[in-house]
């Protein structure tokens, strides 16, 4: 990661940025170890003399970036076969059904081929080997102040939920996702277009911490 | 309680209004179906018959709705097979909004709407209720409001000196007597017409019509073949032809759009009461909205060439609160002020959003885009030129007939120009009170958003945008859309971060109401 102190072409100088794009993906890690030791923050404003003492760090609002266990991959890839392994039975059906003339497309044979196999090529590797890559691109952090998640393969996005802002959340676990012990998190808040923002594929145990550890706001909240 | 109100009926005349409204719902597929007249398909008319006993149970429950106030709570209950019962504590009621459309003016009965904070529909939309049971509610509502007020101080043990005389008079404060509001401001019917000379609303009307005419063949080969042949007789010259024909569809787009600006904003008065705003307008409809000071999330300052010119803005605002699919209510409560003069615009804004210092577009020091940003947004508009262009080239030039010197250079010049003089006029700045963003070439938009309205932030960076060091900054706020965001393209990577940074602090920092408030430090 690196910083740049040095004022920025259009002339705004800004304190030392936080490098919110990790250019390289984060090592997996098998699961999410246990708690870990708080760190300060890494970015450092000119910060106000604090009112409050901070809360201290436990996990996980410890302000580290945790990436999602690994069999999220796993359970991900069983949800997309279930959409991809119809799919290219429909294609194959439809390649069978041509080649012996009971339902005829309008095409050469070789081109039916040529399509279906792309077809199918397509639904497999998306259902495969898409979730690993994306895989690689989602981390969320808690802070006491915000929760960040990272998201997106090639349009890359990092969202920051200010904690007073959330509203309600959810956590939730299709089958799939509970034979894994993993769950969803979604977390809530008054906006419109990311008013609902979700975290597919956490350890349970992490979801239902977070979920706490937002929950646990006395502040009235925010609109 | 002085609160507390008998259990209560729709007015009578909500059993005509409601079978009224719900045949509305059906008049345009039928009246559709009638045009298309297609003698095969009388499935449609067996489909309708269906209906019918669907709006009769819908009707039906609609009047077995009851409400009344007991215990600091507004109790609606509804329902013949499926009933639900809601209690909404007076407290979290932010607006009774009223409407009237033209048959409901016609009878002395309004369409009344209880409102809370929370998202989704109204808590209760109670059609129609007389004049006098609607006044009789919000004064009930409000004396409620504040007799709950009241009681939760003593109880929680300040202000001891609160006579029982303050429930009264509080109770006749909020009595919606006229004159208690404070006239702001009233837009002429010369200033609508300004605000209607803004093409894109007339074009959307315009090519909505086109669209129906030819869909449903309204006009057939033959009556366009007839037209063209009337006008090579009738017409000497073919210039003047084309002049002609241009005037008519310049003024058939003008036309449409004062229409529209006119049926819904037609004599719109600004009044406030302490720190309550209250809208109304309407020509056929007459809708009046009241918007609380602390409920305002966004305000959009805008200006068309037209309004430029004669130095007006439009302020519109996003509430938190209902929100209404093109529901009349909420599509007007988006409008602050149509058209107001350039100068009352900081005052205005300043008693919009408390504690906001804003001076006028002048006094913010605005910051530009990335170096690049211009460049890229030319060449990205260049590139979508050329896909437009190549295919259309193709397959014109099979057709005969050379569409290219048209489009080329509007596509390929015109466009790319523009889209590069709009980076070049897009402004942004991190100010006291928020965040604020300016752009637009011929017309102008400005945002605000105060920190204490940031909801969420994200910071996006698409490919192109990694390969710059840039990255897409957007701010969400509550309330209904209106067209317009907070989001800043083309930014510095490390810029956008930090600002991002600094407005969710800000944001944090403004609900548990620490200072000082963090700002992006600029040269």
């Amino acid at each position: 990661m690196d910083r740049d102190p040095d004022p920025t072409e259009s002339g705004a100088r800004l304190p030392e940025p936080l490098d919110l794009f990790a250019d390289e993906p984060l090592p997996s890690k098998p699961a999410d170890t246990a708690p870990v030791e708080a760190s300060p923050m890494p970015l450092a404003l000119e910060a106000p003399p604090p009112t409050e003492p901070p809360t201290p760090g436990g996990w996980p609002e410890d302000s580290q970036r945790h990436p999602l266990p690994d069999r999220a991959v796993g359970a991900h890839r069983i949800a997309n076969m279930v959409f991809a392994g119809p799919a290219s039975l429909v294609v194959c059906a439809v390649w069978v059904l041509h080649s012996l003339d009971i339902f005829a497309l309008g095409l050469d044979d070789l081109v039916v081929t040529l399509i279906g196999s792309v077809l199918i090529l397509f639904f497999l590797w998306r259902a495969l080997h898409w979730p690993a890559v994306t895989h690689r691109h989602r981390a969320w952090r808690l802070t006491p102040e915000v929760l960040d998640i990272w998201e997106g393969v090639l349009f890359r996005r990092v969202i920051s939920v200010p904690r007073t802002r959330v509203q309600h959340t959810e956590v939730a676990s299709g089958p799939i996702q509970r034979s894994h012990d993993l769950a969803t998190l979604s977390v809530y808040t008054a906006g419109e277009e990311l008013g609902e923002i979700a975290l597919h594929g956490l350890e349970v145990r992490t979801a239902d911490a977070i979920r706490d550890s937002l929950l646990n706001r006395e502040e009235d909240h925010v609109v | 309680m002085s609160s507390d109100l008998k259990r209560q009926r729709l007015h009578p005349f909500s059993l005509p209004f409601s079978f009224i409204a719900h045949a509305k719902g059906f008049l345009i597929p039928i009246a559709l179906f009638l045009l298309v007249k297609n003698d095969e398909s009388s499935w449609e008319i067996w489909a309708a018959l269906f209906l019918i006993p669907t709006m009769i149970v819908e009707t039906w429950r609609y009047m077995s709705l009851r409400y009344w106030i007991e215990d600091d709570e507004l109790i609606v209950k509804q329902g013949v097979i499926q009933k639900t019962e809601r209690h909404v504590p007076l407290a979290r009621i932010q607006t009774i909004d009223s409407t009237q459309n033209f048959l409901e003016r016609l009878f002395g009965v309004v369409e009344v709407r209880v409102e809370t904070a929370g998202s989704g529909d109204a808590e209760a939309h109670l059609k129609v209720l007389s004049l006098k049971a609607r006044d009789e509610l919000r004064r009930k509502v409000f004396t409620g409001r504040s007799e709950a007020a009241t009681a939760a101080k003593a109880a929680a043990g300040e202000a001891g000196s609160e006579p029982l005389t303050a429930g009264a008079s509080a109770a006749s404060h909020e009595d919606q007597r006229e004159s208690d509001f404070e006239p702001l401001a009233r837009v002429s019917v010369k200033e609508l017409i300004l605000l209607g000379l803004s093409p894109g609303r007339g074009l959307a009307i315009l090519a909505g019509l086109i669209g129906i005419a030819t869909q449903f063949q309204i006009l057939s080969d033959e009556d366009y073949a007839l037209l063209y042949d009337w006008t090579q007789t009738n017409m000497a010259s073919e210039i003047l032809m084309d002049v002609a024909i241009g005037l008519v569809l310049l003024g058939l787009v003008f036309g449409l759009s004062v229409m529209s600006v006119f049926l819904r904003l037609f004599d719109f008065r600004l009044d406030r009461r302490g720190s309550e705003f209250r809208t109304q307008c309407g020509l056929f409809t007459r809708h009046s909205t009241t918007i609380p000071a602390g409920r305002i999330q966004f305000v959009s300052i805008q200006a068309s060439p037209a309004l430029r010119i004669f130095k007006k803005r439009l302020i519109k605002i996003r509430t938190a609160g209902a929100r209404g699919k093109g529901d009349g209510a909420a599509l007007t409560r988006q409008w602050l002020l149509p058209v107001v003069a350039e100068e009352r615009v900081p005052k205005l804004v300043r008693s919009l959003v408390p504690g906001c210092d804003f001076q006028g577009e002048q006094q913010i020091d605005w910051q530009p885009l990335a170096q690049g940003a211009a460049r890229r947004s030319a060449r990205k508009a260049f590139v979508g030129g050329l896909l437009v262009c190549t295919p259309a080239a193709i397959l014109w030039s099979s057709w005969g007939s050379s569409v290219l010197p048209w489009i080329a250079p509007l596509f390929l010049v015109l466009i790319p120009l523009y889209e590069w003089l709009a980076a070049r006029a897009f402004g942004w700045a991190h100010t006291d009170f928020g965040l604020v963003t300016r752009e637009g070439v011929f017309g102008k938009r400005m945002a605000l958003v105060p920190s204490s309205r940031v909801q969420t932030v994200a910071v996006g960076a698409s490919p192109f945008d990694r390969r710059w060091r840039m990255a897409r900054l957007e701010v969400d706020t509550a309330g209904t859309r209106i067209g317009h965001r907070a989001r800043i393209p083309y930014l510095e990577r490390p810029v956008a971060e930090a600002l991002a940074e600094v407005l969710t602090r800000n944001a944090e920092a403004s609900s548990k109401n620490t200072g000082p408030y963090r700002r992006l430090a600029a040269t």
